[in-house]
């Protein structure tokens, strides 16, 4: 894996700025952390799963638009990375079946929050601890039905930043070289030097995708 | 050609004679000297013009002869690296400001106004700490101005730059290689028809025909 260092030194010998006083190494660095998050999205989004993390939720008792439900702070989620989707949350509560008393176990999948109250409301689609369903609004998750007494989160964590000239980069080698590419475009549109960044960035995209395909068909 | 051809190549396309003629020599040389520094002053400001869109320009062959280096020790808390006079040019300085060694490159920091607000960017200031050093540089002051002053007494700047031409005279040979001499008496021509208030603008125009051909 490729070193701080190693990325800036690639990006200025592809984007020819070694000596340009207008991209300093600090800003070189600034750039290709924001073309390592970018990669990373992009892997997310395909389906890579290096970067999945869990957090077990600590639920309350709330109230969405006079419906009961529980609630958790986005914030446990740990180093949750906020331009990625939250794939699911296993959830699980106790409910009586057949006259006694079981735990249920469900996995809850997020809902956009102007149908989450439509369907806690519905006597047809209500969520059920078989079938769970959450929203997030205003930095809260909120599940239903209230009867969860534990969720675990599954969901993708940011990479951290690169600082130091010897931190290693995260990302897998096979992709690396993206991140310098995503770089050098960010570079070069700003100079002025391509004429089409949107043409530039779908053709990246569109590597990366078949590079993900063929490290999965290997 | 040796100073002496130059010279007579010269009196002859003002269809001089060899001695005794209208123009001094001295007349002559100094147009001969004008014009190498003008050649050696064009070539350089295309080479920066150039570096500007491609940092990795590499310097034009014929400026070789010109290149030149000095190295200082600076002391604690100096900033400041005179150069000789005749300096046509800086390529790059480098610097620590720690101790001799190892040398990093400098940045060089435009010297207008916008200066002021780079200096104080984020991303463009100056930084000690990652070796990220700035210089500022203008012929009329006579020296590179670093922004971080030296913190040690054996701290090192190393200057490369483009000095002027030795100067063409009877007893001193030119700088430049002989294939710039065409262009050097060309120029030469057109300075003493204009000060003779001859202007002969094509002779002028293919002074610089001659040197976008010596640019590689």
């Amino acid at each position: 894996m490729s070193t701080l260092k190693i990325l800036r030194d690639l990006v200025f010998l592809d984007a020819k700025i070694e000596s340009d006083p207008d991209f300093p190494p600090a800003r070189i660095d600034y750039l290709i952390n924001q073309s390592q998050r970018y990669v990373q999205s992009k892997l997310n989004r395909l389906g890579f799963k290096k970067f999945e993390t869990t957090a077990d939720l600590v639920l309350s008792v709330t109230t969405f638009v006079g419906m009961t439900t529980k609630s958790a702070a986005i914030t446990q989620l740990t180093g949750y990375m906020e331009t990625s989707p939250i794939k699911y949350i296993n959830t699980s509560g106790m409910e009586i079946i057949n006259g006694i008393n079981s735990m249920v176990h469900g996995q809850a999948f997020e809902l956009p929050d102007e149908i989450f109250r439509e369907r806690i409301i519905s006597s047809i689609s209500v969520p059920t601890l078989k079938y769970p369903k959450f929203m997030r609004t205003a930095n809260f998750l909120h599940f239903y039905p209230y009867t969860i007494t534990s969720a675990k989160a599954f969901y993708y964590r940011s990479l951290n930043d690169l600082t130091d000239d010897n931190d290693l980069t995260e990302i897998p080698i096979e992709f690396e070289l993206f991140i310098v590419e995503k770089t050098v475009i960010d570079i070069l549109n700003r100079k002025g030097v391509i004429q089409d960044m949107q043409k530039a960035v779908a053709s990246l995209d569109r590597k990366i995708a078949d590079k993900y395909q063929e490290t999965q068909s290997q | 050609m040796n100073s002496a051809e130059m010279l007579s190549s010269l009196r002859t396309l003002l269809d001089e004679k060899v001695s005794g003629g209208f123009y001094e020599d001295a007349d002559l040389y100094n147009a001969l000297r004008s014009g190498e520094l003008e050649l050696a002053t064009r070539l350089f400001a295309v080479y920066k013009a150039k570096t500007e869109q491609n940092k990795g320009e590499a310097l034009p062959f014929v400026l070789t002869p010109l290149y030149n280096e000095i190295e200082q020790v600076m002391g604690a808390g100096v900033a400041t690296i005179p150069l000789p006079n005749g300096v046509i040019g800086i390529l790059s300085v480098q610097y620590n400001h720690s101790g001799p060694s190892p040398l990093y490159p400098v940045y060089s920091r435009d010297v207008s106004s916008v200066k002021h607000f780079s200096k104080n960017n984020y991303f463009l200031k100056s930084d000690k700490n990652k070796n990220v050093y700035y210089f500022t540089y203008t012929p009329i002051s006579g020296y590179v101005e670093l922004e971080t002053p030296s913190e040690s007494e054996d701290s090192l700047a190393h200057v490369c730059y483009i000095k002027h031409p030795s100067g063409i005279s009877a007893l001193v040979q030119p700088t430049l290689e002989s294939n710039t001499h065409e262009a050097i008496i060309q120029y030469a021509l057109w300075y003493i028809l204009r000060k003779d208030k001859d202007y002969q603008a094509q002779e002028y125009q293919k002074f610089l025909s001659m040197v976008q051909t010596l640019y590689f």
